[in-house]
Parts: C-alpha cells; sequence; structure tokens
C-alpha cells in the first residue's frame, strides 16, 4: 500500500478483468440499444405505470436524476451561509495532528486464521456435518454457506470449551433428538478465513424468562470467545466494549393491544481495539436462548491476532509544509465522502468529530482509518441525523466500502420510462 | 424506451401472457422502489433487487455463481423504479401490491415515507388481498428508512384496521420491516444491510428473522458500533400466524391472509429493545 496511491486489491482485479470481457461483450449491445433508448425524462415526468425489467437492463446509469452538494474546493473552514458542509476548527486540528505524525500498519499472527477456523469448525460440527450439508457459494460477498437441517444436534452453551484437538472439555456433547419441528442451521465461512457466522433458526415457543444478567452475558461472552481461542487479547490488542442487545417479541391481540413482551434472544458483542482505538470491522457475538441458554448464534468477523513485530512504517512524520499539504488532501476527501455518502443532506453539514481507528485487512493486516461524525438535516426532515463516515487516508475508501464483498458496478439508476 | 418497447411487442406478441394482479396470484415477483433524493437509497435497493433470486436469464445479464439460491420456487424482478406516492397509495395496486416483496427506501418518519419529494401517509396505504384498491399481492414490504416502523403507544392503531374497509397497511399483508429508530448508513452498513437480506431470503430464513440478522450484520460493519448508540433499531411487524413464514412461501400465500375480524388477525412484533 503506497501513500495516497491505492493499490487495486486482487479481487478488485479479478471483477475488473470479468467487468472488462463483459464491458466488450456489451459494448455491441448498448450500441444497438443506444438509438432504441431515450433520455431520462424527470422524475416529474414520470409515467405512474408499472416498469419492465426489460427497461432495467438497458438503463444508462449516468441518466441516474439524484442531485448533488457540491463541496467546497480548498476553501477555509468556517460556516458557510450558501449551505456548503462545514468542518469544524477542531477537527481540523485533529486532522493536521494526524498528518504530522507517523502512520504504520499492523501485521496479523500468521497461521492464526487457521486456528480459529478450526475451533469454529469445532462448535459447527456438532450440529452440521461440512460434507453432507448443502453449499452455496454466494455471489455478493465471498463465503460459501452450508446448511443442515437439524434432526439432532448437541446443543452448545457458554461454558463450552474445545481443546486444541478439537474435542469438548466437558460431558454432554452427544447429539440428541430434539422437540418440535428439525430447524435449518447454516454455517458461513468467508473465502479467507477472516469471517465465520454459525446460527440455528431455533427459537422458544413463548416467553422463557429474562435470560442473564447483563454482567453475566457479558463475562460469560467474553470468556467464550477467548478461552476458546478464537479472541486473543493482549496488553494492546484488546476488547474494548462488551454490549448486550436484546430481541424481543411484543405480542399483540385481537384489540391492537400489547399482551405481552418477552425475550427471545440475548446476543452480546464484543468490539476492539488496538492501542486505544477502535478496530471498525472487528467483532465477536454471541447469542442465546434465555431459559435453556442454548447458543444458537457465534459470529466472528476480522478478528484475527495482531502481531505488533510485524508493525510497519507507512508514512514518516512530515515537517509543517507536508503536514498542510496532507491535511488539504485529507479535508478534501472527508467532504467527497460526505457527499458521496449523504447526496443533499450534505447541504448545510457539519462535521463534529474526528477519532482515530484500525481496519483489518486480509493482507495489510491493521491499517489506519479516519472516523467522522457529521450532523445534517436531510430534506423533508427536521431532527439533525448523525452520520458516520470513515476515510482510509492512505489508500481507497472502495475497500472499506465493500468490506469484502464482490464490487458490482454502479448502480444503474431505477428505470421509470415506459 | 417506447421504442425498445414496439419492438419487443412485435418480436414477442405471438408468446404474450399477460399476468395478472391479484393476490397469492402463484407468480413470485419481487420489486424495488426508490425514492430519488439519494444516491444511497438507490444503492439500498439496487443491491437487494440485483442480488435477489438472480435468475440469469436476462438480456445482458451474467451469473457466476454455482448455486443461486435455497429457495425452492423462482422469483423474478417485477419493478426496479423510482417512485413516489402513488406507487405506495392511490395506485398501489399496480405496484408494491402488485409484487409479492416490495423493498422501498426514502426519508421516513412515523408511519410516513418521503418519496421523491412527497410525505407519503402509510396510515391511508391498504396492501394484500383485502386491500380497498382492490385484490393486492403483497405479502411483505421492506423500508429501509428511519422510523416507519416507530414502537410508541398505539403504534398497531395505525397499521391495523379497526373496521372491515379501513384503509390501513394490513390488509392482508403478513410483515412490513424496517428501522423503529433512525438509521444511518455508516460506511456502507446500509447496502450491506439489503445485500445481506437478500442472501438471508436466498437461504430460506424467515422473513423476519432475516430483517433483523442482516440489520445486525449491517450495524457490525459501521462505524456507528463506535460512535452513537440508539440509531439503526430494526422492527418486524407481522401477523403472529405468519410469523414463521419463508421466501418460499410466499409466492402461494403462505401461512394465509387475514383480515380485520379473524382470529389470526393480531400483530406481534420482532424488535431490538
Amino acid at each position: 500500500m503506497s501513500n495516497l496511491n491505492p493499490q487495486l486489491h486482487p479481487r478488485h482485479a479479478r471483477s475488473h478483468r470479468k467487468i472488462g470481457l463483459l464491458v466488450l461483450l456489451t459494448m455491441g449491445a448498448l450500441f444497438t440499444a443506444a438509438w432504441l433508448v431515450p433520455p431520462s425524462k424527470s422524475p416529474a415526468a414520470r409515467s405512474s405505470e408499472p416498469t419492465t425489467e426489460s427497461a432495467v437492463a438497458l438503463a444508462s446509469p449516468s441518466s441516474r436524476p439524484v442531485a448533488r452538494a457540491a463541496a467546497p474546493a480548498g476553501a477555509p473552514v468556517v460556516s458557510d451561509a450558501k449551505g456548503a458542509p462545514v468542518i469544524e476548527e477542531h477537527v481540523m486540528s485533529a486532522l493536521h495532528d494526524f498528518a504530522q505524525r507517523p502512520a504504520k500498519r499492523v501485521g496479523l499472527l500468521q497461521g492464526a486464521v487457521e486456528q480459529t477456523k478450526q475451533v469454529m469448525r469445532s462448535f459447527v460440527g456438532r450440529a452440521i456435518d461440512l460434507d453432507k450439508a448443502d453449499k452455496r457459494v454466494s455471489k455478493r460477498f465471498t463465503r460459501t454457506s452450508y446448511r443442515q437441517k437439524l434432526e439432532n444436534d448437541a446443543p452448545i452453551h457458554l461454558a463450552d470449551r474445545v481443546g486444541k484437538d478439537g474435542i469438548f472439555t466437558r460431558d454432554g456433547d452427544a447429539k440428541v433428538a430434539r422437540d418440535g419441528e428439525p430447524v435449518d442451521a447454516v454455517y458461513r465461512e468467508s473465502d479467507d478465513g477472516s469471517v465465520m457466522k454459525f446460527q440455528k433458526a431455533r427459537e422458544n415457543d413463548g416467553p422463557a424468562g429474562e435470560g442473564l444478567s447483563e454482567a453475566d452475558a457479558k463475562e460469560s461472552a467474553e470468556k467464550f470467545f477467548v478461552e476458546n481461542g478464537m479472541v486473543t487479547p493482549t496488553d494492546v490488542d484488546t476488547i474494548s466494549k462488551t454490549e448486550l442487545r436484546e430481541r424481543r417479541i411484543d405480542v399483540g391481540n385481537e384489540a391492537m393491544e400489547s399482551d405481552d413482551d418477552y425475550l427471545a434472544q440475548q446476543d452480546t458483542l464484543l468490539r476492539r481495539s488496538y492501542e486505544g482505538k477502535p478496530v471498525i470491522n472487528s467483532v465477536a457475538s454471541v447469542g442465546t436462548l434465555p431459559g435453556s441458554g442454548e447458543v444458537v448464534l457465534v459470529k466472528l468477523a476480522n478478528w484475527t491476532p495482531s502481531d505488533p513485530s510485524g508493525a510497519e512504517t507507512i508514512k514518516p512524520a512530515y515537517d509543517a509544509q507536508q503536514a498542510q499539504q496532507l491535511t488539504d488532501e485529507l479535508r478534501k476527501r472527508v467532504l467527497d465522502t460526505l457527499v458521496e455518502q449523504t447526496g443533499t443532506a450534505a447541504e448545510g453539514a457539519v462535521i463534529k468529530s474526528m477519532d482515530e481507528g484500525w481496519y483489518q485487512t486480509p493482507d495489510d493486516g491493521l491499517i489506519p482509518v479516519l472516523l467522522f461524525q457529521a450532523e445534517t438535516r436531510p430534506p423533508g426532515n427536521d431532527e439533525v441525523q448523525n452520520v458516520a463516515l470513515i476515510v482510509n487516508p492512505f489508500g481507497s475508501n472502495d475497500e472499506i466500502w465493500q468490506q469484502g464483498r464482490v464490487p458490482h458496478d454502479e448502480a444503474p439508476a431505477p428505470s421509470d420510462d415506459e | 424506451m417506447k421504442r425498445l418497447s414496439v419492438l419487443f411487442s412485435i418480436l414477442l406478441a405471438p408468446f404474450a401472457v399477460v399476468p395478472l394482479a391479484q393476490a397469492d396470484d402463484g407468480i413470485g415477483e419481487y420489486g424495488g422502489y426508490v425514492s430519488d433524493e439519494e444516491d444511497r437509497f438507490v444503492d439500498y435497493v439496487f443491491d437487494f433487487v440485483d442480488e435477489f433470486a438472480k435468475d440469469c436469464t436476462g438480456l445482458f445479464d451474467v451469473c457466476s455463481d454455482y448455486v443461486d439460491s435455497w429457495i425452492n420456487t423462482s422469483y423474478t424482478r417485477k419493478h426496479y423504479t423510482f417512485s413516489g406516492c402513488s406507487h405506495l397509495l392511490n395506485n398501489s395496486i399496480n405496484w408494491v401490491d402488485s409484487v409479492d416483496l416490495a423493498y422501498v427506501a426514502g426519508h421516513g418518519r412515523k408511519s410516513n415515507i418521503n418519496m421523491s419529494g412527497t410525505d407519503c401517509n402509510l396510515e391511508n396505504a391498504s396492501w394484500g388481498r383485502f386491500s380497498t384498491k382492490g385484490n393486492g399481492d403483497l405479502e411483505s414490504i421492506v423500508f429501509h428508512s428511519c422510523k416507519v416502523l416507530e414502537m410508541d403507544a398505539g403504534y398497531r392503531s395505525r397499521w391495523m384496521r379497526s373496521s372491515a374497509n379501513q384503509a390501513r397497511p394490513f390488509s392482508g399483508l403478513h410483515h412490513a420491516m424496517g428501522f423503529r429508530t433512525n438509521h444511518v448508513n455508516g460506511a456502507g452498513a446500509g447496502a450491506w444491510t439489503s445485500d445481506e437480506l437478500a442472501e438471508n431470503l436466498e437461504e430460506g430464513q424467515k422473513m423476519r428473522t432475516a430483517w433483523y440478522d442482516a440489520v445486525e450484520d449491517g450495524y457490525w460493519l459501521s462505524p456507528f458500533a463506535v460512535f452513537i448508540d440508539g440509531d439503526n433499531k430494526q422492527a418486524v411487524f407481522y401477523l403472529e400466524a405468519n410469523g414463521n413464514e419463508t421466501m418460499s412461501q410466499l409466492y402461494n400465500g403462505g401461512a394465509g391472509d387475514f383480515n380485520y375480524g379473524h382470529a389470526n388477525y393480531k400483530l406481534d412484533t420482532y424488535y431490538r429493545k
């Protein structure tokens, strides 16, 4: 990764080659189609008749009528009466401070992904036989899904631990017949092994109590991931935040009132920080059913142990002039990102804060990212909305935006011509 | 486009079949309806309609995956269009209520969505087999918007009928999915959610958990997990009897359509606290 010169990710490169072939194949067709397709009408001129699929296929991306606010170009950072987005002074100071300091990326521990995957597969194996399960390769996410109908399975609990040999260290591992209709279990695993999610479609039939206390849920979830070797905290690579989230069902009656409101599932999420800064795409999550305490969801995403000895400087300390140049470039990147993300709502937006963070990539380890919070006022809505922006200061934002998905071409304009 | 339509009409006229917009017409169809204010609304809807049940038969469509879907039913995209209120309200029978699943994106607030600059009061909507507009087909609708499914006191009265022919969204409708709070598209989390919803439905999840989990996956990838609590809380309104339906059951009516006066006309909500 070079400074302000993003490299094309191999995954993107494959996609681009494929797109290249498609372009050649479709150019002729589009040429033929061009004389057939009139320019897009304005929204006001749209027909009220339904649109057909063939119209969608031939719509031109350039016909997209969405209005966009212009970002200010190189202007000083002050409030703008014309409604251009504004970056507050203290945010600019933080940006300049970042530009002055050296920056690094942090490598990931070799072999850790494979080790974690084996632990996850040990848990999955209590329900799904991956060799016999239905298999599906996603066209959008670089992952494979496995599905099996559970006639019987071994329940998983937060106290379960897997030894290095893949054997569980507690009794009661046998698969047992379960009450009720068989349910699906699905396991998704990304091609690079950095994102895994295992889920059983099992639910309680009704209320089963209020589950674990918040403190117990958090402690049990942290131990589940750490003691099973799926999350490996160190002095600098830590669990920064653990959050308990409740799925509930509000049960209605014929009088349109609420008869009951009960807990359906508890999901406990762990977030990560490195050197005190959040790693924004790392997450571990475990979901349990109240009553039985059965684990019905385990997810681990982009939480590969870091290797501080593999840290590499990607930008040295800058002198004042270099730092100002980088600050100007980053300010433009922030505003462009705001406009790209919010469209017309960027008008009058104020960027209120900046934080530094990390983003885990499969190839470059932890890379620095900048996190901004903007306040916007969307059209037709009097409320101020908070918008989060992420800028990859030394590379393209695309990798962060796609987050491992296979990129597709820009969305074509919805077709409204008839 | 008219010239194209004319050309296709000439070529295909001998084989033309005109589908009727009717309840549970046995034709699996879905549609995307976009407010034209922001690019991200286009992204949300396109990511869903492009991902979901791709049949690989489009004129310029090329599929690369090995297995499209675990849904044992063919669903086709009927609409992908910029929309105004008429698509949801007065002329809904030809738009959202002519498909089994509708995906809608725009700025929202309590029982209201702004479509291309106009506020649409969804209390006046009537979707499904017992719609005031006719014999509708819609079973499930997604609002990728802030607060449309706000759960204040008495929220059910905005969505359910208190008399047989009242205009209310649940007029045979099975599920409405969305957010009970603001929804914010942090770093592409919004489009990730619509991608994941398509995947979850294709892999046979129940409608309500498919949406819930899709939002959770979007949340994980959103910097709002770092910054702000309280946003991006999802909700699914559904009739209790329709609560376990998957996409493969919707095209022919699933567990059935229920109207005011029926014992099954009870609205449950699956939501994040």
